[in-house]
């Protein structure tokens, strides 16, 4: 699953994106954050290369394929952001499972070659992760309370109350 | 990599999820009132007393599904101006997914977003401005 098949085929434009971002036609370069493609031959270390030296030099290649390998870069920009909303927010795992599923597809794509912001899906992981967890100790909590204490009781006569309206 | 060449119906889960969520949710809101309770669902409000960017949307959301458009305001300006922009960004994604056509939400829109939205929960929490942007947070 996270075993890069190999060098892929430079002439193939094989990075398209599940999220519907399309290959940008040949020769185009798309804004990604100033992140110029370097000369041939000049290969900047993506993240988590360690098994696979050889992989990023053919995605990057210009003329090829025309990017140096940022196509991809949202998903660690979506990862990261959602797992913030969902730990500063109180969204808990709505955003937090989403946060998690995109850090590991920003993780494996920067790993091939796809993106270069690994380090925004690994935050966006953690954050995603822990914001999950968080929100299910609360529910089993909240459904502790309601238990124990009951609905009506907690709901209406909780020392947290904020007035809006009345 | 199986994913790279996934068919439109598994390129549309995604989005039709969100979708699905975002429906529910709206119809839960509407037909119960989340300012009925008088407890806190989240615990960042109920701890700390501190109201984070989307603090209010669900009681925004509930407003605007009773017509009241001042009321939605004051639980949360950003979220109900920023509604129509969600709405249109959804649909780009799933216009996306269905075509591999169409315009894409740029990164830098991401960012953006999320300037303001950090931007927007400091300003509501200042002393000053919180009659202004949190009318219903008592300090």
């Amino acid at each position: 699953m996270s075993t890069p098949n190999g060098p892929q085929d430079p002439y193939q434009p094989s990075g398209e994106n599940p999220y519907g971002q399309q290959p940008p036609a040949y020769g185009q370069q798309p804004p990604a954050y100033g992140q110029q493609p370097p000369a041939y031959g000049q290969q900047p270390p993506a993240y988590g290369q360690q098994g696979y030296p050889a992989a990023p030099s053919y995605p990057s290649a210009p003329g090829y394929y025309g990017t140096s390998g940022t196509e991809q870069n949202s998903l660690g920009v979506w990862s990261l952001v959602l797992g913030l909303a969902a730990f500063v927010c109180s969204l808990g795992f709505l955003t937090g499972v989403p946060a998690i599923i995109l850090g590991r597809k920003s993780k494996r794509a920067a790993a091939e070659g796809r993106a270069n912001n690994g380090g925004l899906g690994s935050a966006g992981l953690i954050i995603g992760w822990i914001a999950t967890v968080l929100s299910i100790i609360g529910i089993v909590v909240f459904g502790i309370l309601v238990a124990t204490v009951g609905w009506d009781e907690l709901m209406h006569n909780s020392q947290y109350q904020y007035s809006w309206g009345s | 990599m199986t994913e790279r060449r996934l068919p439109s119906a598994a390129r549309l889960g995604p989005p039709v999820i969100v979708g699905v969520v975002a429906v529910l949710g709206t119809a839960v809101a509407t037909v119960v009132d989340p300012g009925g309770t008088r407890l806190s669902l989240c615990p960042l409000l109920a701890l700390a007393g501190v109201a984070c960017p989307l603090c209010g949307g669900l009681r925004a959301v509930h407003a605007l599904s009773q017509g009241d458009l001042p009321a939605a305001l004051s639980f949360n300006a950003l979220l109900v101006v920023t509604l129509p922009l969600l709405v249109l960004g959804w649909a780009a994604w799933v216009r996306r997914a269905t075509s591999r056509s169409g315009p894409v939400v740029p990164t830098w829109v991401v960012w953006a977003g999320f300037a303001v939205a950090v931007v927007f929960g400091v300003l509501r929490n200042l002393p000053p401005l919180v009659p202004w942007l949190t009318p219903w947070l008592v300090g």
